[in-house]
């Protein structure tokens, strides 16, 4: 694992609530995640704010235009800048029979997957993740709504962390 | 919310074994409730789950009792010790009118012996040592003879009365050319397998005579093969092969019914216009079969020349490309079993086995050497084939059904009812002629009916070319379909797969006597299978045949018996849909708009009625004419529901294939202490979800319960105490955790209990947003497959949230290594479901 921080104990009882299983610590996802949700965020701000912006100048008024370019512009600036605090939010640890994942920043969440119950792990990556070196890692269990993913991943760990899981959920198989 | 302080009631009576002391078993509960509320006609206190009473002594209960939120885990799991395998039994009081309504003291699923249904699938070779005298014989004769009988026997004299009177009494008096419910004779009547009474406690003579079948299970000394464990198995036995955990080797209702009701039926549906009622149960002589009264013809093995007399053509049917026909004894489904399975090949290779008794012994008159006969019937002359139509007496469509008796359906491949062809054609031509005939006649009649026409041939060519490409079979533990005229697709299931089977019978189809089967798999909407529409009696057969696979065991297999577990009257269904608020209040606004309407003589509040009417008719009369006529019963292979007057259903939902269940209590339903059973069931995603996720419309709460038990086996809803949210609405929102159940309850109003067991947990998800991290307080969610249970509970207090979420993923991984999967229930070893 490139990065795998330990987490410094906190005493707080929100991070104490999400705190990694006992004897692991969450693996933080690769850097370059960072990059990726902020690049992201440029390609969707950018061309709302210029496209969506000019339409509604012309169609309505340019003050509304304006506006809606600030606002997506504003929107893209914050997740640029909070992108960092959303990579050390991801997190992923694998206990001895579960998978345990952590992301969110402002909805914080904690999802336990057992070994036995992944359905299907795979591996993607899209055009921009492929050109920051990344990939996500994708666990299906029976319940669809159970969508636990692990973006930002470098290509080794994810493939790794993918034939590791596969490997243990064979192990572990209890049908569905 | 804590555990209500109870005094010690009087432990119940134990008939022969000391009850575990450590806890009484899970339906001790139930019969204590029972008692309490037949006191005072009152039912069990509704405000925390049903209350475990007495059994829990005083272990378990302190750690229950009065322990708050802010506690340690003292309250998380609070269950940790578990009895002893110890069988208890139990006398049952005799239920009063309060319940008479709902149960009808059936047996659980589990009281039932999978080795015994085993067995009578694999058929054991005559070899076996068989000191039964003429074992062979026996099942052969009984029927005949018992066949004279008729559906008015007489009750035989050893029949115990403590049994509330045998099935066939209590079932009414049927009219003198009713069939034979058929729920136990079938079972009895095994033809080809002249069971070996090995010397097991619960194996049962091979010749089961409906009459004996319908007083087995009153005999205290005698268990039926399959026989209720509690009764036949010795607790302490250590080579009992049958031996159980404590909470399912006590079925629920497993004590004889001492009550005398005679007019109750023991087997509503049958009094009530059998819809679904087995239409194998042949109302006259049962030839013994496994095939279930049709003797089944074996195929003939190259080079094998039938002796005269014996009928050896190959079984009937079109044999569709796809597969071959058996060579040599059609056993379907050799597990790689024991060695007293074995395998075809060994059967047809080896002959009369050495030691066996003489086949003509075995078989009735003549019989053909060799091993044959395994499936060979004793040569009595078929049974009138009208004994296999549908007993709705639907005459056969013109053209559809030759005479020749039905195939087997357990072999070859076979193709849809030959009707689907004319029903589609008829259906086509109709609509043709219905959307664009009546622009077609300004052109003139005659070209509006030869086009007709030509779109009738034309629909009729492409239907039965289609019909003719389509077959299906079973193949090994796989039902293989293929269809398909320019693309063609073949599918095969595993059935150990399969999460439920339905069948379907839409009104027009009840009348011609078709039927549409639903093989439901755990694949999204697309993972179902539908067969039609095939005969009904074949799709009966296929059903029992699927399960019976889908258990592990072969596809010979009869359909297993089941017990009642509830029937719904008529006067609850309707009463309960009505008496709900938002019907109430619908139907009063109705009126009111009504009323308005007329005295102001404005005809604008149609604009509000008929709006009004028609959710009336979505929220009141969908579910009344859906469920009318329910009826539900256990058996080995699950649960199984049947309903519906208009669209005649029956559901069937194997063991371990229910996922979650929440039990629904609508405000004013907590008058009549009614409750709505709904599950989550894998292969019910999508429209199918609301279709068929309800289990029980309207129940009494504690059979709701009750059946929570039996579907989850070994777990104990009552046990489990709701503890109250951190915040929010106190006391409406509460969480329940213990060793294998996670247990929520919400709602003020719409009262909502939702249980997940661990072994289903899908995945846990601890949830805190901005405020509730303010507040201190998570969100600890148990996901399931898709379905109407979402087992949530929202504000718990932050380390108990975590608490919660790392006990359950601890235990459910205990309980997911001890449960090993819900497929072949029947050949896993009993112990393989607790856990």
């Amino acid at each position: 694992m490139t990065a795998s921080d330990v987490q410094k104990p906190k005493s707080s009882p929100v991070e104490a609530a999400f705190a990694a299983p006992e004897g692991t610590s969450w693996n933080r996802v690769d850097p370059a995640f960072t990059w990726y949700r902020r690049l992201l965020a440029l390609m969707v701000a950018v061309p709302v704010a210029v496209l969506g912006g000019a339409g509604l100048g012309v169609r309505l008024n340019w003050g509304a235009g304006a506006a809606l370019a600030v606002l997506a512009l504003l929107a893209g600036a914050a997740v640029w800048f909070v992108a960092g605090r959303t990579r050390e939010s991801w997190g992923y640890a694998e206990g001895r029979s579960d998978f345990y994942l952590t992301f969110g920043t402002v909805i914080r969440q904690l999802v336990v997957v057992p070994y036995g119950r992944m359905q299907v792990v795979d591996v993607t990556a899209n055009l921009l993740e492929q050109s920051l070196g990344i990939a996500t890692v994708r666990v299906r269990t029976a319940a669809t709504t159970a969508d636990a993913r692990i973006p930002g991943l470098s290509l080794q760990d994810a493939t790794a962390l993918r034939d590791r899981l596969a490997a243990r959920s064979e192990t572990f198989s209890t049908g569905l | 919310m804590t555990e209500p302080e109870r005094g010690p009631i009087p432990q119940e009576q134990q008939a022969d074994h000391a009850a575990p002391v450590g806890r009484a078993p899970l339906d001790a509960h139930w019969f204590d409730a029972r008692e309490a509320s037949d006191d005072d006609g009152d039912l069990p206190d509704p405000e925390p789950l049903p209350d475990p009473g007495p059994a829990r002594s005083g272990t378990a209960g302190d750690g229950a009792a009065g322990t708050g939120r802010q506690d340690s885990d003292g309250w998380l799991f609070d269950h940790p010790e578990r009895p002893d395998p110890t069988p208890p039994l139990r006398e049952v009081t005799a239920p009063t009118d309060t319940n008479r309504v709902d149960i009808d003291a059936p047996a659980p699923i589990s009281a039932w012996s999978f080795e015994a249904l085993r067995d009578a699938a694999h058929i054991e070779p005559p070899a076996a040592p068989g000191p039964g005298p003429e074992p062979g014989f026996a099942p052969v004769a009984p029927p005949v003879q018992e066949a004279a009988a008729g559906p008015e026997r007489a009750p035989s004299p050893e029949r115990p009365s403590d049994r509330g009177g045998a099935p066939g009494e209590r079932k009414g008096e049927p009219g003198p050319g009713a069939p034979e419910p058929g729920r136990t004779p079938f079972w009895g009547v095994r033809a080809e397998a002249p069971r070996v009474e090995d010397g097991r406690g619960d194996a049962a003579p091979g010749a089961e005579r409906p009459e004996e079948a319908a007083a087995r299970r009153a005999r205290p000394g005698q268990t039926p093969f399959w026989g209720s464990r509690a009764e036949g198995s010795e607790p302490g036995n250590p080579a009992d092969p049958n031996g159980r955990g404590p909470e399912t080797s006590a079925p629920l209702w497993s004590g004889p019914p001492a009550r005398e009701e005679p007019e109750r039926p023991r087997q509503p549906l049958w009094n009530q216009g059998p819809r679904f009622a087995p239409a194998y149960a042949p109302p006259t002589p049962q030839p013994p079969s496994v095939t279930q009264g049709r003797p089944y013809v074996p195929p003939v093995p190259p080079g094998y020349a039938a002796p005269s007399g014996q009928a050896a053509s190959p079984p009937g049917g079109p044999q569709g490309a796809g597969y071959p026909p058996p060579v040599g004894p059609p056993t379907t489904n050799v597990r790689p079993s024991g060695p007293e399975h074995p395998a075809p090949g060994q059967w047809a290779a080896q002959g009369p086995h050495p030691g066996a008794p003489p086949p003509g012994h075995h078989y009735g008159p003549p019989a053909p050497t060799g091993s044959h006969v395994r499936f060979a019937p004793y040569t009595q002359p078929a049974p009138p084939p009208g004994a296999w139509q549908p007993r709705s007496g639907a005459a056969p469509l013109p053209g559809s059904l030759p005479p020749r008796p039905e195939a087997d359906i357990t072999t070859g491949s076979h193709r849809l009812h030959g009707a689907t062809v004319a029903l589609r054609t008829a259906v086509v031509t109709l609509v043709f002629f219905a959307l664009p005939g009546p622009i077609l006649l300004d052109f003139g009649i005659g070209w509006t009916l030869l086009l007709t026409l030509a779109v009738a041939m034309g629909t009729a060519a492409y239907s039965l070319v289609a019909w003719w490409n389509t077959y299906f079979g079973l193949k090994g533990d796989h039902l293989v379909l293929h269809t398909g005229l320019f693309r063609q697709l073949t599918r095969e299931i595993p059935l150990s797969r399969l999460q439920a089977v339905d069948v379907v019978r839409p009104l027009f189809m009840q009348v011609i006597g078709l039927a549409e089967l639903r093989v439901e798999l755990a694949g999204g909407d697309s993972g179902e299978l539908r067969l039609r529409y095939l005969g009904r009696g074949q799709a009966e057969r296929l059903r029992a045949s699927l399960l019976a696979h889908a258990a592990g065991l072969s596809g010979r297999t009869p359909e297993a018996p089941e017990t009642p577990l509830y029937k719904l009257p008529f006067s609850l269904l309707i009463g309960a849909l009505v008496f709900r608020v938002p019907v109430l209040a619908a139907f009063v606004l109705f009126m009111l708009l009504i009323v308005a309407g007329l005295a102001f003589g404005e005809p604008g509040v149609l604009g509000g009625a008929v709006p009004l009417l028609l959710g009336l008719m979505r929220g009141f009369l969908g579910p009344l004419l859906r469920y009318i006529d329910f009826y539900a019963s256990l058996s080995p292979d699950g649960l199984r529901l049947r309903y519906g007057v208009f669209q005649a259903r029956m559901q069937t939902v194997p063991p371990g294939r229910v996922q979650a269940v929440r039990i629904v209590e609508p405000l004013l339903w907590r008058v009549f202490n009614v409750v709505r059973v709904e599950a989550n069931v894998a292969g019910y995603v999508g429209e199918r979800q609301t279709d068929s996720s309800t289990l029980l419309p309207v129940v009494p709460k504690r059979l709701a319960y009750a059946l929570v038990g039996e579907l989850f086996p070994g777990t104990d809803v009552s046990s489990v105490t709701l503890h109250p949210a951190h915040l929010g609405q106190a006391g409406q929102e509460a969480l329940g955790v213990d060793d294998s159940l996670f247990v929520t309850r919400r709602g003020l109003f719409c009262r909502v209990v939702e249980i997940v067991p661990h072994s289903r947990m899908q995945t846990l998800r601890l949830t805190a947003g901005p405020l509730a991290r303010m507040l201190g307080a998570a969100t600890v969610e148990v996901e399931t497959p898709p379905g109407p249970v979402r087992a949530r509970a929202p504000h718990r207090e932050l380390g108990e949230a975590r608490r919660v979420v790392d006990g359950v993923a601890e235990r459910a991984e205990r309980a997911r290594a001890a449960s090993g999967g819900p497929e072949r229930w029947a050949t896993r070893s009993d112990t393989d479901t607790r856990q």
